[in-house]
């Protein structure tokens, strides 16, 4: 497989990242860690003019924690997540999210920013920053905008982004909540280099085992990852352990939109996503119920 | 464009397409043949090369973005003695038949080493996730990463007391 030809710009500071960006627009691809562009390029899915390579913008792989937030670079490696102490301390589910991702090999060269800005629909770190609240930061020329994560993504591919836009950092604020947990599962075909069939992520703050809020991402189910938060309103207020908290789960198959691919059909999808978003459920309850 | 980035530990400048990956100037510009074409779309590990000391796929990088950088193959097992064992146990455990996959695996295992030098078995079985035998030798591959750790303890009677 021979890669097509293109221009190829590396920038070494944001402002020059964002000049080149500016210039090419559409016809140009950004470069990151490069799993999902080269890969689509090699297949003939993509061949764009200019290669925009962003790996020498160091102010992009900064992990930096204030009072209320956490601020991850979008250049941060998939297997930073993992070893970072700061995202282990706050976010335990950033972690282990980005264990079950690809393979040692492609979470060295694999980004926060990209897994999100190719916006697949089974992207892994969508649904547990989803169900935290994130906010994407984007930037251009003209300055910085912060998008909500559920306004972020459009459709398979398409994010809200403009076409002169990087994604700059994603800001994940901090729970203050006493009794609070997160979770997220998914299912594959196998357990390495596995591209979800369906993901789920959940985010409670419990009270004396009471549901006080309840935040449920799933993935792979519908054109973009998707927050179910009709289902989020009917769980507030159960006790974790009530069976009617099963029966509000049981909506999370109408609210879902998957469609048949390699990997799986759709019935199955649907079915599964219930499975899953309960199974996310439990492992988020236990955790606290066990602290 | 000129490209110069230091390969096992010698400087090496050249020109290189933009669009060529590390894989293809490694093998065909730089005959560095340990490093094998396999999927060619990161899933195989056959490529791995350390970036920097940390397994990566060179198939999937652009040879304009190794500027500068350390790429180490499994030729650096002249050079580096951690890589030297790990080359020395796959032969003694027999973990290679067709050898296609080996260079990967013992990158992947020597880039594992550096930083845990007694990783459990499920902790090297983690690590190997990107590394594919169509063999299927992955016992004795797993046995011959545990027996590196072994020697690296300097336990030399790893065979009378483990078999």
């Amino acid at each position: 497989m021979t890669l097509p030809r293109f221009e190829y710009y590396s920038a070494n500071n944001l402002n020059d990242a964002l000049s080149i960006i500016n210039s090419y627009g559409d016809s140009g691809k950004i470069l990151a860690g490069g799993t999902d562009l080269i890969v689509k390029m090699k297949k003939g899915l993509l061949a764009p003019k200019a290669i925009l390579d962003v790996n020498g913008v160091k102010e992009l792989y900064n992990i930096t924690v204030t009072d209320e937030e956490i601020v991850i670079g979008s250049l941060v490696r998939q297997e930073e997540l993992i070893r970072n102490k700061a995202v282990l301390r706050s976010f335990p589910v950033l972690s282990r999210t980005a264990s079950l991702m690809g393979s040692w090999q492609i979470r060295n060269l694999g980004t926060v920013g990209g897994n999100l800005a190719n916006a697949s629909p089974a992207a892994d770190l969508a649904p547990p920053l989803l169900v935290l609240g994130a906010k994407a930061v984007v930037v251009n020329t003209n300055g910085e905008r912060s998008i909500d994560l559920r306004e972020f993504f459009r459709g398979p591919g398409l994010t809200s982004m403009r076409e002169n836009e990087l994604l700059k950092e994603v800001r994940v604020p901090l729970n203050s909540a006493d009794s609070s947990c997160s979770s997220f599962v998914k299912l594959g075909r196998r357990e390495a280099s596995n591209i979800s069939i369906v993901s789920a992520a959940v985010h409670l703050s419990l009270r004396d085992n009471v549901i006080e809020e309840a935040k449920i991402a799933l993935g792979a189910v519908a054109p973009t990852p998707i927050r179910l938060e009709a289902v989020e309103r009917k769980l507030e207020g159960l006790s974790v352990s009530d069976a009617a908290v099963y029966e509000a789960l049981e909506e999370v198959k109408d609210r879902v939109r998957p469609i048949t691919d390699l990997r799986a059909t759709a019935e199955y999808r649907k079915e599964m996503s219930y499975v899953f978003a309960k199974r996310a459920l439990e492992e988020c309850a236990s955790e606290v119920i066990r602290a | 464009m000129r490209v110069e980035f230091y390969l096992n530990g010698a400087p090496v400048s050249l020109e290189v397409e933009p669009n060529e990956t590390l894989l293809d100037t490694l093998r065909y510009r730089l005959n560095i043949t340990s490093v094998k074409r396999g999927c060619e779309v990161g899933e195989c590990g056959s490529c791995t090369v350390l970036l920097d000391g940390k397994p990566v796929t060179s198939c999937l990088i652009l040879t304009a973005q190794v500027s500068d950088r350390n790429i180490i193959t499994l030729e650096g097992a002249a050079q580096d003695e951690l890589i030297a064992n790990v080359q020395r146990a796959f032969l003694e455990n027999f973990a290679s038949q067709c050898g296609f996959c080996t260079p990967g695996f013992a990158l992947t295992a020597s880039a594992l080493l550096k930083e845990n030098p007694e990783p459990s078995d499920d902790q090297i079985k983690t690590a190997l996730e990107g590394n594919l035998c169509r063999c299927t030798g992955y016992i004795p591959i797993i046995n011959a990463v545990k027996k590196t750790s072994h020697v690296l303890k300097g336990v030399k009677n790893y065979e009378a007391t483990h078999d």
